[in-house]
């Protein structure tokens, strides 16, 4: 009775004729007596005949052009968008291009402030990118010191632009113009940082997914961002569904490689290791150059090649065949990175971090509470989501090998710009 | 009328423990007529007609097994179960201080055209359809949620309300699908009555009024949250847990459609589906439903209407339900 319901000519839904008779569902509502959001007139009648219920789709709309988008009342359409105006920022240089986005240094018109405009192309095929709505959607939820903050989002016909605030360089930038390896207390402020905005969002169910050094956004004050969240997603389990092809090849997790799709929150902290490496050492810690399995090469290189005792369930994953592998044993990290040991516990935390096995990796939240940071001031444990590590004083950034005074040189123009926008 | 019939030996449902073996009860326990209809289900995947316009994006919907996975009673997976160690009670406590903020408040309430009885009908359909393309729950959740939400700031015309829900569910899947559906794909759900441009327009309009608040909470979380305490809880039943979710699953489907349950919040939902869940399938360690900080009072008034939406839907719950489930729940409660 129920499913032969549904399938009236008059319906106002249009059925699907993939899905089979006894397939399709219709569901018996509970009765309305209960519900005080009805309205009385004649919903008791309607479990049972739903027939006078609906509008009749095909009399509604004989004779009628008009597209039915028209038909909601709605006061906005989107070429007159509700929140933030277009107008309503000045677009300065371009910094750069993406897949499916631009980003422009820009300006309020509204109090001067800098910005970053993410210019996104709405492609005409299926309408507004996922990454954007992704971004836009989980990014509007945060609001954290070491997250970029979302201002305004301002919807147009052609494109959607998502206004940032504006942080004058990212990790990369940073770490070419210094090359040879960081300040090791600037590693350490900048790994805190990371640490600080990964526990965050992890703690909101929410994976980055795409952490390298161009996505960590650095301010003059040597504020850490995390920024492009285009391919995170809030949580979802069980999460067999993940796309494997995530996160850039470099900072991929072994475990990814080897075609796992039961990532997870160590997904991110594999990456974390790689970048504290980096940091330390002023090269990247697994520069693959070819494929999946130059990468895999590389990282069992150091780890040496995982095996059933080291890496319960390693030979289940879909691309993992033992013979393909060298068999190498594994290596303390400072006979790969030998600046691991100038500074002490760097090389127990990257060892806890770079975990072939995820679930020995190390949680953001327990990375934070790692011996290394053990000489940096214990307010910054105690320090509100908002509030930059630079707000405890004596906490600041040190000048890098050879920079004097001229701490960002061309860069400077906007670092003034920048210290009256913050949050 | 309708409302009637169930009320008959409804138990009480908070904590009603019964000591009969049910458990485990198979096929050999049923009789040839009453396996008819859930064994008719078995294999959504296969009894699919010509595909949507034999799309070359993912073949989902003609793999069985993906099908099942959506509402079907997978065991946790090892990491899942570390990681909701480390993250289990911070995700809980984040979701629910947010779920009142993404609560839809009587969508219907100021709809001159949709009524309760449309909005029913087009979730009923949405239910299959997202099966169809094997998408998740979490998707259907999400869509339900930006469908209402979407109501509760526009009037909506009768003759694009199918429309509306394909684009929520369109919305919804690229939130959290790795592939979500094509434009074509759902036009031609809706039998080709909308373009291409209207879709897209409409997904602006949604996603504008919405202001990209799009990230709710949904029962699917919180069934996976509450099945995950009880598994760690010291005299889990794995076995028990994994039923029971499947079968809260189906009956969280069912209550999305019914306008009456849009008032309760999906950690109340969730928590008294599994509930419910547990009864008919007689568990014997059941989920304590106290976990969820909610009174007796308030628990038990969900309760009950979540037995009577079940009651109501004898016929449609074994369509919902992977058929291990539904052959064991489906007659106990006559």
């Amino acid at each position: 009775m129920s499913t032969r319901n549904c399938q009236g000519m008059d319906s106002v839904i249009k059925h699907l004729d993939t899905i089979p008779e006894d397939k399709k569902v219709r569901v018996q509502r509970t009765q309305s007596t209960f519900d005080p959001f009805e309205k009385p007139n004649n919903q008791v009648k309607r479990v049972h005949s739903e027939n006078n219920a609906c509008i009749n789709f095909k009399t509604s709309s004989t004779g009628k052009e008009s597209p039915k988008i028209r038909r909601h009342s709605s006061p906005s359409s989107p070429t007159s968008p509700k929140f933030g105006k277009a107008d309503s920022y000045e677009k300065l240089e371009k910094l750069g291009e993406g897949s499916y986005a631009t980003v422009y240094k820009g300006k309020s018109k509204v109090n001067g402030k800098l910005v970053a405009l993410k210019v996104i192309r709405l492609q005409e095929e299926e309408g507004t990118p996922f990454t954007a709505i992704r971004e836009a959607s989980l990014l509007k939820g945060l609001k954290h010191a070491n997250i970029v903050l979302l201002h305004d989002i301002i919807h147009t016909k052609e494109t959607l632009t998502l206004v940032f605030e504006f942080v004058h360089t990212d990790l990369c930038q940073y770490m070419d113009k210094h090359p040879g390896g960081l300040h090791p207390e600037n590693v350490k402020l900048f790994l805190f940082q990371l640490l600080r905005g990964l526990s965050y969002i992890h703690q909101r169910y929410i994976l980055h997914r795409d952490l390298k050094p161009q996505n960590l956004l650095i301010s003059d004050t040597g504020e850490l961002k995390l920024a492009d969240f285009g391919l995170a997603r809030a949580k979802s389990v069980p999460s067999h569904t993940y796309s494997n092809e995530v996160v850039t090849l470099w900072y991929r997790p072994p475990d990814v490689l080897l075609g796992s799709t039961e990532y997870s929150t160590c997904l991110d902290m594999w990456g974390v290791g790689c970048i504290f490496v980096e940091m330390i050492q002023g090269v990247a810690a697994f520069p693959g150059m070819k494929d999946i399995q130059d990468q895999l090469e590389r990282i069992f290189l150091v780890l040496g090649t995982p095996n059933e005792d080291t890496w319960p369930g390693v030979h289940s994953l879909p691309h993992f065949k033992p013979e393909r592998f060298t068999q190498y044993s594994a290596k303390n990290l400072r006979q790969a990175w030998n600046k691991l040991s100038y500074v002490n516990h760097a090389e127990d935390l990257a060892s806890k971090l770079l975990q072939c096995f995820p679930k020995n990796r190390l949680s953001a939240q327990a990375a934070l509470s790692h011996e290394y940071f053990s000489d940096l001031p214990p307010r910054l444990w105690e320090l509100t989501d908002m509030s930059s590590i630079f707000s405890v004083s004596n906490v600041r950034l040190h000048p890098e090998a050879g920079e004097s005074m001229k701490v960002f040189g061309k860069n400077n123009i906007y670092g003034k710009g920048l210290s009256n926008i913050k949050h | 009328m309708v409302t009637t019939s169930p009320a008959e030996g409804r138990p009480s449902a908070v904590g009603r423990r019964r000591r009969t073996p049910a458990k485990r009860q198979r096929a050999e326990d049923v009789t040839p007529e009453e396996r008819a209809e859930p064994q008719g289900s078995a294999e959504p995947g296969l009894q699919l007609r010509a595909p949507v316009k034999k799309s070359k994006a993912p073949p989902v919907g003609r793999v069985a097994g993906r099908l099942s996975s959506s509402g079907g009673c997978q065991p946790m997976h090892p990491l899942e179960l570390r990681v909701f160690r480390d993250y289990g009670q911070s995700w809980y406590r984040f979701r629910k201080e947010r779920e009142g903020k993404f609560h839809p408040l009587d969508p219907l309430a100021r709809q001159p055209q949709v009524t309760a009885e449309a909005r029913c009908k087009l979730i009923s359909w949405l239910i299959p359809v997202h099966k169809h393309f094997g998408f998740s729950f979490e998707s259907l959740c999400l869509a339900v949620n930006t469908l209402d939400r979407f109501l509760t700031t526009t009037p909506v015309a009768a003759d694009c309300f199918q429309l509306l829900g394909v684009t929520t569910l369109f919305i919804a899947c690229k939130q959290v699908e790795v592939h979500p559906p094509k434009v074509k794909q759902l036009l031609a759900l809706c039998c080709d009555t909308f373009s291409h441009q209207q879709l897209c327009n409409l997904e602006c309009i949604i996603l504008n009024k919405l202001r990209f608040n799009l990230a709710a909470p949904t029962i699917n979380f919180f069934l996976e949250y509450f099945t995950y305490v009880r598994m760690e809880a010291c005299e889990a039943d794995a076995w028990e847990a994994n039923n029971a979710k499947a079968l809260a699953k189906g009956v969280a489907e069912l209550s999305l459609a019914d306008y009456a349950f849009n008032k309760y919040m999906p950690s109340l939902l969730a928590v008294c589906c599994l509930g419910l869940a547990d009864q008919m399938l007689h568990h014997q360690r059941p989920l304590d439903l106290h976990l969820s900080d909610y009174s007796e009072e308030i628990l038990q008034d969900c309760l009950d209407k979540l037995h009577l939406l079940v009651s109501l839907n004898e016929d449609s719950l074994p369509l919902v339900l992977p058929p291990e489930i539904s052959e064991q729940c489906l007659h106990v409660d006559k």
